[in-house]
């Protein structure tokens, strides 16, 4: 006999059943009779005003009760003490039929039932039907189990009661691993699961927030009759747009990000001198959305203590530009009609503004930055505020520069999160936590042009109206990795797949094209698959690796056969030849100086943040240079002067280095017979006894893959490989089939090996050599196609 | 039947001590919220504010004067006599329709309370009243 609990008799019982006994199917269908009566009463005696007062008393009456039960009974008080009968919600008792004798399955179908259960289920992307399948595990579970489980998390959630959404939670550790394998199918974590029940509460206080038509509603509208006498003229019409309206309907309600920049710039404009603010950003990084929402909350600030409205006016540029003959005329004389408040006057692009060289337009500036009454709030990004405005030191002087970082992934998470209940109202359309975590994941991995939250937004506005003509209209992952492909510049959409398969047969590949290091692309290989599995939690590039070895033994071939593999292409290779970057002040070149030029890394890792980054000849580069990468190595990204920050978390960093090479021959030299791993040893230890890298700097990287010389036999293979790519081409371009002697082969290898710089020449022996006889041969005997040609030593004539 | 334990005194008895409670504290609450409509409606239309700028000039529109000094006083005479006229016009429309507000509130709010308060001796009455339009 399985183990029940009573809920009947407890507050949220007594809530329900006096909400069913006056508004429940039954009793509905009962007033509809009698106000039916009511009426028939009216017409049939002639508009008796008795039939009147009971219709509208009645009326009446069953508005007192609704108010009775909605804020007296079903106002979920907290409890302090009491049975844990008491702790489950009104909301969650209507789905459960027989309160008397409920059992664990009861409550989890009673979950499932209700609207909030609904939404947790909808957003985990687990169908009704297969949680119900839990209710076979769950039939010899003690329900008083489940409900304290579900007790014991309502402090997390802030929740006075159990609600659906605490009982499925709860069944996360009591279903027998049912519920925790439903999570694996939909490739979700403990941690997910949280995270959907947080915004489920959030969820849940919105639906629930006050309507349209309540008193702080109202007093948003601001008042008429004060902005009246505000300095209303045609030409401030004209030339600017009020953002008060914008930024009470617009402005976000929920989280409010970059608080404490906006406070400083609250501070900022209300100075009596230089109170005007540069907020300076990346695209994305929420300028906009905090200038509305300082907006908004100084207007209810003013509204509230009563004082003088200030009257926030964006600046339409290029009607100024364009539309007045007299700009700094026109434009101050509009400002001058002020009786109260004062203006704060947006400027968007005070780049063109300043960029156009208009010496009148140069005196308004400065007469608003100058202004005791007017405050000037400019918008730009980095690159703009050096191209533009610090070549005006006398503007920049007079403006507090507010700097917007961008946010993090789990704070864009909960913008995303809150975004949607807006669109869901309108759009009615679903999007499923896995769609936003992947919206999250793919634009802060593919897209670096832009900051969080504006580029996730963007895609989440983008699925939203693509599936809002869909049946079901439901947002997929795929909707979203075709939108980050279209924002990427590449085909997202089927990475993961061929990602993994890369990675899973990276070894072999790799030995395809290097030949001779089994010990070192074994290494590589492993670390790199350790390396992309911690993706998303690893806060460092996916994999920094430093190559030792002599020359020509495979380091840059290697750095070139991983961009293909891995990221589909050589050209996704950035190489930095650090040669040229011996210097200090080269630090400038590579990640941007402070000037509005992005350096050459940073721009090419915001562009395409999954890119191969190629550190040739570490050695050679200045410590500051080094220092740099250092940071990239250990934290994953790197904010320039300029405050912005580039993302190198999913690139992957290889730094070749011919560190100790002199000592390799001596160590080859005394043991030719020497294992992988002792040379690696000697190799290291030589290198930090020279100096030449410390151990700490060493271990910064994932791994340190030493390369061996590479031995005669070896340079063989290398050779084959070369002069395989140079028959294929012949026979695919000319038709003919080359062979080559094994005599021919060796002496080819033999003349482009030298222990001391590898295969380095074999490239330039095999065009000495085969590519010279061949072009001789041609142009004596014009070839035919599918004539067979046979080279032997002699040809070749080494 | 679920509704049938409501008629148990164990349950009934503070269901219905519970109802008096809220019933009788509930006038307050009205008088809070209707307040509450007031300052809200004050804020979108503020008498006090339109009162006292009830003869400022209309969106700010003035003359500032050209020519002869006597084309300019009444160029600007006619001016201000104008826009002082319409900003008058507008604000004295816009304080009747936040009287109106006003006041429709107060009646309402009235109302409602008086409703609330005798709304057992109003029953009665319709009761009453609903007999005797039968028997007639």
């Amino acid at each position: 006999m399985p183990s029940t609990i009573s809920l009947a008799g407890t507050k949220a019982d007594i809530a329900v059943t006096v909400r069913r006994a006056i508004f429940g199917p039954i009793a509905l269908a009962l007033h509809s009779v009698i106000l039916g009566v009511l009426v028939l009463g009216i017409l049939a005696v002639e508009y008796e005003l008795a039939f009147v007062e009971a219709s509208l008393l009645y009326l009446f009456t069953l508005g007192v009760f609704h108010r009775f039960v909605l804020e007296v009974l079903f106002r979920e008080a907290p409890i302090a003490t009491g049975e844990i009968a008491e702790y489950v919600s009104s909301d969650l008792l209507r789905f459960i039929r027989h309160p008397t004798a409920v059992k664990a399955e009861d409550l989890l179908e009673g979950a499932i039932r209700s609207p909030r259960g609904t939404f947790v289920l909808a957003e985990l992307g687990i169908a009704a039907a297969d949680m119900r399948e839990a209710t076979q595990i769950l039939k010899d579970t003690d329900p008083t189990l489940v409900l304290q489980s579900a007790k014991e998390l309502l402090p997390k959630f802030q929740s006075p009661r159990i609600a659906a959404p605490h009982i499925l939670a709860a069944l996360h550790g009591t279903s027998g691993g049912h519920f925790v394998s439903l999570l694996n199918q939909a490739d979700l974590s403990a941690d997910d699961l949280d995270r959907i029940l947080e915004w489920e509460a959030l969820h849940e206080a919105s639906r629930r927030k006050s309507g349209s038509f309540s008193p702080a509603s109202l007093k948003s509208f601001g008042g008429m009759g004060r902005s009246w006498v505000m300095g209303y003229n045609k030409i401030l019409d004209e030339l600017t747009e009020d953002l008060t309206a914008q930024a009470l309907s617009r402005a976000p309600r929920g989280t409010i990000l970059h608080k404490q920049e906006m406070e400083t710039m609250g501070g900022v404009l209300t100075r009596s001198i230089n109170h005007n603010a540069l907020i300076l950003g990346r695209r994305g990084a929420g300028r906009w959305t905090m200038l509305l929402s300082y907006t908004a909350v100084l207007r209810e600030r003013e509204l509230a203590s009563g004082s003088p409205l200030s009257r926030v006016l964006l600046l339409k540029t290029q009607r100024l530009l364009s539309g007045t003959d007299r700009p700094d005329h026109d434009f101050l004389k509009a400002l001058q009609h002020r009786d109260t408040g004062r203006y704060v006057i947006v400027i968007r692009d005070l780049g063109l503004l300043l960029g156009g060289g208009d010496a009148r337009l140069m005196g308004v500036l400065m007469k608003l930055l100058e202004s005791p009454n007017i405050s000037v709030i400019a918008i730009a990004d980095t690159e703009e505020y050096h191209k533009a405005i610090a070549a005006h030191p006398g503007v920049d002087a007079l403006l507090e520069h507010v700097l917007l970082e961008e946010i993090s992934e789990k704070e864009t998470m909960q913008v995303l999160m809150e975004e949607y209940f807006v669109l869901e109202r309108s759009a009615r359309v679903t999007v499923p936590y896995r769609a936003l975590k992947t919206i999250v994941d793919a634009a802060g991995r593919y897209v670096g042009t832009a900051a969080f939250p504006g580029k996730a937004i963007d895609i989440l506005r983008e699925v939203v109206a693509a599936a809002k003509i869909m049946q079901p209209p439901v947002v997929t992952e795929a909707m979203v990795l075709k939108a980050v492909s279209v924002r990427a510049h590449q085909d997202v959409s089927a990475i993961g797949s061929t990602e993994r398969e890369a990675y899973l047969h990276l070894e072999d590949e790799l030995h395809k094209r290097i030949i001779g290091q089994q010990e070192a692309v074994r290494t590589l290989a492993d670390a790199l698959k350790r390396g992309k599995m911690q993706l998303g939690t690893r806060k460092r590039p996916i994999g920094t690796f430093l190559l030792l070895g002599p020359t020509g033994v495979g380091k840059t071939e290697t750095a070139k056969a991983l961009a293909e593999i891995i990221f589909g292409g050589s050209d996704r290779m950035i190489r930095l030849d650090m040669n040229e970057f011996s210097e200090s002040v080269s630090i400038a070149e590579i990640i941007g100086g402070g000037t509005g030029v992005k350096g050459v890394l940073t721009r090419q890792i915001q562009e395409r943040p999954s890119s191969l980054i190629l550190l040739d000849e570490l050695e050679k580069a200045h410590p500051h240079v080094l220092n740099l990468f250092l940071q990239i190595l250990d934290e994953g990204h790197l904010i320039d002067s300029d405050g912005v920050k580039t993302d190198f978390r999913s690139a992957i960093i290889l730094a070749t280095s011919n560190a100790g090479s002199a000592a390799v021959q001596k160590i080859v030299g005394a043991n030719p017979e020497i294992s992988a791993t002792d040379f690696r040893k000697q190799l290291i230890d030589t290198i930090v006894t020279a100096g030449t890298y410390s151990p700490e700097f060493l271990n910064r990287f994932d791994e340190v893959i030493v390369f061996k010389p590479l031995s005669l036999p070896d340079a063989v293979l290398v050779a084959t490989q070369m002069i395989s790519a140079v028959v294929a081409t012949v026979q695919r371009e000319k038709g003919i089939t080359l062979k080559i002697d094994a005599d021919a082969l060796t002496a080819i290898a033999t003349k482009g090996y030298s222990v001391e710089f590898g295969a380095r020449a074999m490239r330039r022996a095999i065009q000495d050599t085969l590519e010279t006889y061949l072009a001789d041969r041609f142009l004596r005997e014009p070839p035919k196609r599918g004539e067979v040609i046979t080279v032997t030593r002699e040809d070749l004539r080494i | 039947m679920r509704t049938v334990t409501l008629l148990q005194p164990d349950v009934s008895v503070p269901l219905i001590r519970d109802f008096l409670g809220w019933y009788l504290q509930e006038p307050l609450q009205i008088l809070r919220r209707a307040l509450q409509y007031a300052k809200a409606f004050n804020a979108i239309l503020s008498i006090p504010f339109l009162l006292r700028t009830l003869f400022k000039p209309w969106k700010n529109i003035v003359e500032r004067g050209n020519g002869p000094m006597l084309a300019q006083i009444v160029q600007v005479l006619a001016m201000a006599i104008v826009s002082r006229g319409v900003g008058a016009v507008m604000r004295i429309g816009a304080i009747i329709i936040a009287i109106v507000l006003q006041v429709a509130l107060l009646v309402f709010t009235i109302a409602y309370l008086v409703l609330w308060i005798a709304y057992p001796l109003v029953l009665l009455f319709v009761i009453a009243h609903v007999l005797f339009a039968l028997i007639a």
